[in-house]
Parts: C-alpha cells; sequence; structure tokens
C-alpha cells in the first residue's frame, strides 16, 4: 500500500502539472511547453522564501501567484501574441520551447544545478499510516490539491461564463468574437491562470520534489505523458492520467528496477497515441494546433 | 560560367566550397582545426535532417540527439566486437537512426505537432536509461572508449583521410537533401506545410509525407553518430544531453529551417559562434532560449532567407532560374467522368446540413450549386472530396463509389477541387504551383529523385510540360516564372482553376471561386471555367453570386436547408416561383432566410 500512496503522490503532481497544461490548452489550443518550469520556478521561490529568508508561508504563496501570473503574461505577450496567425502552431511551438529554455537558463544562471531541500508547507513534517500504507501528510496534501483543482476546473469549465466563453473561443475564435467574446483576452486569462496555478503549486509540492533546475524538463515530459493518457482538455482526464502514469512509475521502480519507470511510460504514452489519440477522457473540441 | 548556369547546376558551388574547406583545413590548420571542422560537419548532419523534418515537413522534433546517439553507440558498440570498418559502421548506424524515427515518428505524429516534439523529446530523456539497461554492451554510464582507427575496405584510414571521408559524407548528404527538396518530393512537403487541406485535395497523404520527412530526417544524425564517435574515439551518456538537443534547433533556426545550406552556417556558428567562448557557457542555455523566442517571432526564413534576398538583388533568383518550356494551348484535353450523388445525408450534432441531397453531373457541362448561406452546397462539395464523410449515401464517379475515402484517395481518383479563399504555398512560382496539380499522380520513388534517375528527369518534364500548356489555355503563360503569392487575388484563382485542371481530373470542384472578383475578374475566370468544359470536364461550381453563375453554367441546382429545391437550365431556374420565393427575389430574401434559420434551431 505505501508504494501506492507513493504512485498516487507523485501522480498528483503530475496531474497537477496536466491541468496547468489544460488551463491554456482549453483558452487558445497552444500547448505550453515553458509551464513545468513555473512550477520548477516555485520549488526555488519557496526554498529563497521558507529556507533562505524565513518568510511566512502566505507570503510565499502569494507571491508565487504574482509572479507566476505577471510571468504567465509576459510570456503570452512576448511568445504568443506577436506571432502571425498563419501557419498553424508551429511559431507557438518554437516560442514556448523557447520559453521553457528561457526560464530554465535564468534559474541555472542564479541557482546553478545543485538541488535544495524545502520544508513542507501548511502541514508538518510526519507520516501517517492509512489503510495499511505509510504517506507523508505533505503527500495527502498534494493528492486533495489535485483531486479539488480538477474537479473544480472541470465544473468550472462546463459551467462558468469564464469556461462557456474559453470554449467558444477555442471552438472559432472569428464566431466568439462576433458574440462578443475577445478570444485574446481569453487566452491572456488562460496564461495568466495558468501561471499562477503552476507556480503556487511549486511551492507547495517542493518539499517533495526538492528545488532542482532539471525538475521543469522532467515534469514536461511526465505531465504530457499525464495529459496524453487522460485526455488533451479534460481535466478528470487529467487527475486520471496523472495517477495512472504515477502508479505505473511508481510500482515498474518498485517491482521492475531503477531503469525500468521511464522505458515503461514511453511505452504506455506510444500505445495511448496509437490506439486512443484522444486520451482517455478526451475532449473533442480541443484540437492541437 | 555564368551566373545562369551557377544556378542551374547548384551543386557546383557547394562543391568547391566544401573542396576548398578541405584544402585548407588539411594544408593549414592543425589538428585541433580540422577536429572542429568534422564536428561543424557532424552537426550540419543532424542539423539539416531536422531541416528535413522541422522546416520542410513541418513536424518540429526534438529528438534529433537520440538518433545521433543510436549512431554513436551503434558504431562503438561494432569497434569494441572488433568490427572496424566504416562503411559498414556507417550502415549500422543509419538503420538504427532510421529504426528510431520509426518507432517513435508512427505514434507521435498521429496527434499533430505538439505530440511529436513531446515524444521526441522524451526519446532523448530516455538516452540513459536504454544504455543503462544495456550497461555490458554500452559501458553504462561510464561510456565507451578505443573506437579508433576505422578502417575503408579493410584498410586503416589515416587522420587526413577519415576527415575527406566526413567532409564528402557531408557533401553527399546535402546534395542528397538538395535533390529531394527541388523534386516532386520536395513540393509536396511545401504544400503540407502551407495546408493539410490543400496535400490531401491534390491527392497527398500528410500522415504519410510528414512520417516519411521525419524518418529520412533521422537518417543523417545516425551518419553523424558514426563520424562522431571515430572523431572522439569515446562516447558517454554525457555527450547525448537535451542540452545539445535545444542548441541544434537553435543553430536549424538561425539557419533557417527551410533552406539547404542553412545547416552548415547554423552547425558552424554552433561550434565556432560567441556562446563557445568560456564566459559566456553558464549564460548558453539562457541566450538559446532568448533566441528561440526572438528568431521564433521575428524572421521565420532564419540566415538562409536574408541569403536568398541578396541573391535575388545580384539577379540570381533560384526560384525563377529554369527555363520554363514554351507551350501550345490548343491541344489540352480534360477527361471528364460522370458524378452522381444520391441520397446523401449528413448531420452536424443534430443540425441537417445535407438531407438526402440527389444531383448529377455530367462531362462537358457546367453543373452549379445555388443557394443562400446555411444551404449545404459548401457541405457536398467538401462530401464529394472527402473532407466531410456523409453519413449515408452514394457518391459516384464514373462507376467508383467515393463515399467513405480519404480527401487524398478521393483525389487520387480523379477529384479536383479549389478552396474559398485560394491556397498558394509560399515561395513558389506560378508554373510550380500548377506543377503541383500532379503531385498526386505517380511518379518517382525517392532513390530515384535522389539519384537523379531517368525516370525522375522524364518526370519532372512531364509536369513541366503539362504545367506549361495548361497556363497557355489558361492565357496566364507570361506569369508562369512569377512569385505566385504575389499575383493579384483574381489570378491567384484563375492559378487554382489551372492547378486542379492539370491533374486532368474526372471532375473539377470550384468552391465560391468569384468570390471578391470584381467584373473583369470574373469575365476572366467565366472564361477559363468555360474552356475546361469544352475541353471536355466535368465542372461542379459552388457560388453566390447568381448572375456569373446564370450565365456560366448548363444546369443548375439549388438548395436550401440541406435540400434541393429546384433543378433545371439556367433559364429554368430564373422563372422558377419556389427559387424566387426562397432566394431569388430579392425582397422575399430576407424574411427567407429569417424563417429558415428559425427552422434551424427548432
Amino acid at each position: 500500500m505505501t508504494v501506492i500512496w507513493a504512485g498516487l503522490a507523485v501522480g498528483a503532481v503530475y496531474a497537477l502539472v496536466a491541468v496547468a497544461y489544460n488551463l491554456v490548452l482549453t483558452t487558445s489550443g497552444v500547448f505550453n511547453f515553458a509551464q513545468p518550469q513555473f512550477i520548477m520556478l516555485g520549488t526555488f521561490l519557496a526554498y529563497e522564501g521558507l529556507v533562505a529568508h524565513d518568510v511566512p508561508v502566505v507570503v510565499v504563496l502569494a507571491g508565487a501567484l504574482v509572479l507566476g501570473g505577471v510571468l504567465g503574461f509576459v510570456e503570452e505577450r512576448l511568445a504568443i501574441r506577436p506571432l502571425p496567425d498563419a501557419g498553424g502552431g508551429h511559431g507557438a511551438l518554437v516560442t514556448t520551447v523557447g520559453a521553457s529554455v528561457v526560464m530554465l537558463g535564468a534559474a541555472l544562471v542564479i541557482w546553478g544545478t545543485n538541488a535544495r531541500n524545502v520544508p513542507p508547507v501548511l502541514l508538518d513534517e510526519g507520516a501517517l499510516t492509512l489503510l495499511g500504507g505509510q504517506v507523508e501528510k505533505t503527500d495527502l496534501l498534494i493528492i486533495a490539491l489535485a483531486v479539488v483543482s480538477a474537479a473544480v476546473l472541470h465544473v468550472a469549465h462546463r459551467r462558468s461564463r469564464f469556461g462557456l466563453a474559453s470554449r467558444a473561443a477555442i471552438t472559432d475564435a472569428a464566431a466568439a468574437r462576433l458574440r462578443g467574446i475577445d478570444a485574446g483576452r481569453v487566452q491572456t486569462l488562460g496564461f495568466v491562470l495558468a501561471g499562477m496555478f503552476a507556480m503556487a503549486v511549486g511551492v507547495i509540492v517542493a518539499s517533495k520534489v526538492t528545488a532542482n533546475v532539471t525538475l521543469g524538463n522532467n515534469l514536461v515530459i511526465l505531465g504530457f505523458v499525464a495529459v496524453a493518457v487522460g485526455g488533451f482538455g479534460s481535466y478528470a482526464g487529467a487527475l486520471l492520467g496523472g495517477m495512472v502514469t504515477g502508479l505505473a512509475e511508481q510500482l515498474s521502480l518498485r517491482y521492475v528496477g531503477s531503469e525500468a519507470p521511464l522505458l515503461i511510460l514511453f511505452v504506455l504514452l506510444l500505445t495511448v497515441l496509437m490506439i486512443k489519440p484522444t486520451g482517455l477522457l478526451g475532449d473533442r473540441e480541443v484540437r492541437l494546433l | 560560367m555564368s551566373a545562369r548556369a551557377l544556378t542551374r547546376h547548384g551543386w557546383v558551388v557547394p562543391l568547391v566550397l566544401t573542396a576548398l574547406v578541405g584544402v585548407v583545413s588539411l594544408a593549414v590548420m592543425g589538428e585541433y582545426g580540422q577536429r572542429q571542422v568534422m564536428i561543424i560537419v557532424v552537426y550540419t548532419l543532424i542539423v539539416s535532417g531536422l531541416n528535413l523534418s522541422f522546416g520542410y515537413g513541418g513536424e518540429l522534433a526534438l529528438g534529433q540527439v537520440a538518433m545521433f546517439a543510436a549512431g554513436a553507440y551503434v558504431t562503438g558498440v561494432l569497434a569494441s566486437h572488433g568490427q572496424y570498418e566504416l562503411l559498414i559502421a556507417l550502415v549500422a548506424s543509419v538503420a538504427a537512426a532510421g529504426a528510431v524515427g520509426l518507432v517513435s515518428g508512427v505514434p507521435g505524429l498521429r496527434l499533430g505537432h505538439w505530440s511529436l516534439a513531446l515524444t521526441s523529446f522524451f526519446l532523448v530523456l530516455l538516452i540513459p536509461d536504454v544504455l543503462m539497461l544495456f550497461e555490458e554492451e554500452t559501458g553504462g554510464l561510464q561510456g565507451l572508449s578505443g573506437i579508433l582507427d576505422p578502417t575503408l575496405f579493410g584498410i586503416t584510414l589515416a587522420w587526413s583521410d577519415f576527415f575527406v571521408f566526413a567532409l564528402v559524407l557531408g557533401f553527399l548528404w546535402l546534395m542528397v537533401v538538395r535533390n529531394i527538396v527541388l523534386s516532386r518530393h520536395g513540393h509536396a512537403l511545401r504544400v503540407l506545410r502551407e495546408s493539410p487541406s490543400l496535400a490531401a485535395s491534390l491527392g497527398l497523404s500528410a500522415y504519410r509525407l510528414r512520417l516519411r520527412a521525419y524518418v529520412l530526417g533521422s537518417l543523417p544524425a545516425g551518419a553523424a553518430g558514426c563520424v562522431f564517435a571515430y572523431l572522439t574515439g569515446f562516447i558517454s551518456p554525457d555527450a547525448f544531453t537535451l542540452n545539445l538537443a535545444i542548441a541544434l534547433l537553435a543553430a536549424s533556426i538561425i539557419g533557417g529551417v527551410d533552406s539547404i545550406y542553412g545547416a552548415p552556417v547554423g552547425a558552424a556558428l554552433l561550434v565556432l559562434g560567441p556562446l563557445q567562448t568560456s564566459g559566456a557557457e553558464k549564460l548558453s542555455t539562457l541566450l538559446y532560449g532568448v533566441f528561440l523566442v526572438v528568431v521564433g517571432v521575428l524572421l521565420s526564413g532564419g540566415l538562409a532567407s536574408i541569403g536568398r534576398t541578396l541573391l535575388r538583388r545580384a539577379g540570381l533568383d533560384p526560384a525563377t532560374s529554369h527555363a520554363v518550356p514554351a507551350a501550345e494551348a490548343g491541344t489540352f484535353r480534360v477527361p471528364g467522368e460522370r458524378v452522381t450523388v444520391a441520397g446523401v445525408r449528413k448531420a452536424f450534432d443534430g443540425v441537417k446540413a445535407l438531407n438526402g441531397v440527389d444531383l448529377r453531373a455530367e462531362p462537358g457541362q457546367v453543373l452549379a450549386i445555388l443557394g443562400p448561406n446555411g444551404a449545404g452546397k459548401t457541405t457536398l462539395l467538401n462530401a464529394i472530396s472527402g473532407f466531410v464523410r456523409p453519413d449515408e449515401g452514394q457518391i459516384r464517379l464514373g462507376d467508383r463509389e467515393l463515399r467513405g475515402l480519404s480527401p487524398d484517395r478521393i483525389a487520387r481518383q480523379g477529384v479536383s477541387r479549389t478552396f474559398q479563399t485560394p491556397l498558394i504555398p509560399r515561395g513558389m512560382t506560378a508554373q510550380e504551383v500548377v506543377e503541383c496539380g500532379r503531385l498526386g499522380r505517380p511518379g518517382p520513388r525517392l532513390p530515384g529523385v535522389v539519384l537523379r534517375s531517368p525516370k525522375m528527369r522524364r518526370t519532372r518534364a512531364e509536369d513541366r510540360r503539362a504545367a506549361a500548356s495548361a497556363l497557355a489555355f489558361a492565357g496566364l503563360a507570361e506569369v508562369a516564372g512569377t512569385d505566385a503569392q504575389a499575383l493579384p487575388l483574381g489570378t491567384r484563382r484563375l492559378l487554382e482553376v489551372v492547378r486542379a485542371v492539370v491533374a486532368q481530373p474526372g471532375v473539377i470542384l470550384l468552391d465560391e471561386p468569384a468570390a471578391g472578383l470584381d467584373d473583369a475578374g470574373q469575365e476572366e475566370l467565366a472564361r477559363l471555367v468555360r474552356r475546361a468544359r469544352d475541353a471536355g470536364g466535368t465542372v461542379i461550381i459552388v457560388e453566390h453570386n447568381v448572375r456569373f453563375v446564370l450565365d456560366l453554367a448548363d444546369r443548375v441546382v439549388v438548395m436550401a436547408l440541406g435540400e434541393v429545391i429546384a433543378e433545371g437550365t439556367p433559364d429554368e431556374i430564373r422563372n422558377d416561383e419556389t427559387v424566387i420565393a426562397t432566394y431569388l427575389g430579392s425582397r422575399s430574401q430576407a424574411p427567407a432566410a429569417a424563417g429558415a434559420r428559425a427552422e434551424e434551431d427548432a
């Protein structure tokens, strides 16, 4: 059971990445390659705030929300908005990869390659025995966060004005504009929300994943596996895909060996792409540009 | 040698430059300098493969480093088993890289751009794990050493011989790329990058084209790995990182992703450029990133586009330099066939776009489909050409059933079409645009193209002749050599029709060809359509412009709400009461349209 809990906990991290991907995917149709770097920066923010400067957790979280929102805004304005409409998503592909590398490079310059430990936020350290397995309190918090955020966004995407507006905007931007929906604003807001969300997630998961610069590149892939398995644009799918990914990783790590997880996840990804390209709970409205 | 001859024999300049680099490096540089040159060759091979799949195929792949690693390790493992023969290692390395490309490309390309970028990115992350899995062969994280003294046909190569081998390899590959890019395969890729729908309408399967470009692009990375392994004598996972992948992408973009010779330029900058100075090392990742964003936003053509502009100023425009054959217009025939549509239905989420449509179009006739917005005209056109799959009914061309086939297969059966907005690929002359109309016809296979086989030359000559005579047929012979995108809208519309005609299709579908044209433009268009009809073609035209259609068509079908409400000659239609009530009569038009919308809502 301990291994199951471990799988669900890392799965929750992947699910959170997938949720952040979806926030941008469902509002602009762009796959934001740079999204996991927001989480990476969030972990360093947690390190600077909680370890280096002893700032209260609430302030660090608020700072993460603000900084994440600003960076999301900047990314959208500099790397997405100026692209010509024509030529499909190629431009956005290069520029979001570029944005990702910029953030990675900046972190390398500031913090170097050493990983740093960060204490848990909101809950103290310690493990519980639940359903016959050991689980860290923070892990439970992360799992809960993943479940709640996926559920809330799942409902909001269907019911709220913003959710409806974004669905209209990516289905047909011109038609949406005629109905008074500003597709450009929806897109900006998607990047801002995703940035805020991802950086705050970074602060919360920092104690689990440590602050290190390679985090972003690993999460790019594992979050993508989660989104691909669960289904592009589906928040319920993000949760499911994340959990499947996390469990597959931890189980293969435990029972097969340390080289196995990535290979097994790669095979899982290829299988899903071959058999059900839209993922388990894929949203037909979201077409990848 | 004249400037024109130089551009026509495009391999001369690169050959001279390569020879020059070889002679200078061997004569003047020490081993260090020669090593740098060989690293440039290695990166050129990889970047050039990336260009083929990203720049020409339109698919960003970040996994070139994995193919590079596959090639290097195959060579390394062969050497550790006592197999030092360079040609064997080269073939095995290229095959391994191709296999990696195929395995990642088949699923990765299923879902469009992002999924290939990410599956290939994943490949790079997998390198250390895979190497650890086969630790006994690969040396795991310790790496593999002793990859020395390659032989060629059993004779051990001296350092300078190996240098020449690498240089020749790089040159040959660039010539392979050049031959592919300039051939109809290259045209097909450019069409695909412009618009997958256009590619499909010309009979090209987007998935297969992309897969081919991607797998082809992975081959030189394998060759690069082979050279790299013997160059360094030692390989370990440290050489094959994501940073290298990003640096190569940057090199590709700065050189120009859709250029042949941008690859060596980008590779040289990567090896010799400012980022290699020791102080910049820490900043290099940041700079690559800034660079990707800036170049990605501002400059899509890279240095190559600047070079092309300079060449054009010097009167050496590579695009217009091939001679356009003169052609006679008189003999052009279009083998039209009968089109039968019977009981075709299509619903979108409950809205019946087509509600049991029957019609028939005959060779040598223009059939026009009229109707208000939302009548289902374009849906019908899309159903015939396969872009929309009907729920039921029959669609036949001659006696061949088309329903259920993919758009590219339907196109190969003989259905040609145009689009509401002209789709003209960037950087093509009018002549080349028209030649693209023949891409769906059987042609030379890739090896033939690479070696410029007689069959390839024959097909190319036929394509050029057919395109030139179709242009002459349309009275457009004088614009054959001009950049097609720069032509006025009316001429681009005509060009689209010519492109549809040149395939000698069984039926030509025109989707609102007169939209946005002034009277003179409409007249020219009408003249061309009549000529195509008189040459034997079956023409189906969807149009809003009632006067234009009634003057042009032999038969007219009027649609409303997914059904045919009237059919007849233009004169019969002019006087048909239902048609006047629902569509033609200007006073009753507005209420009719409003009523139509109310019905749709209900």
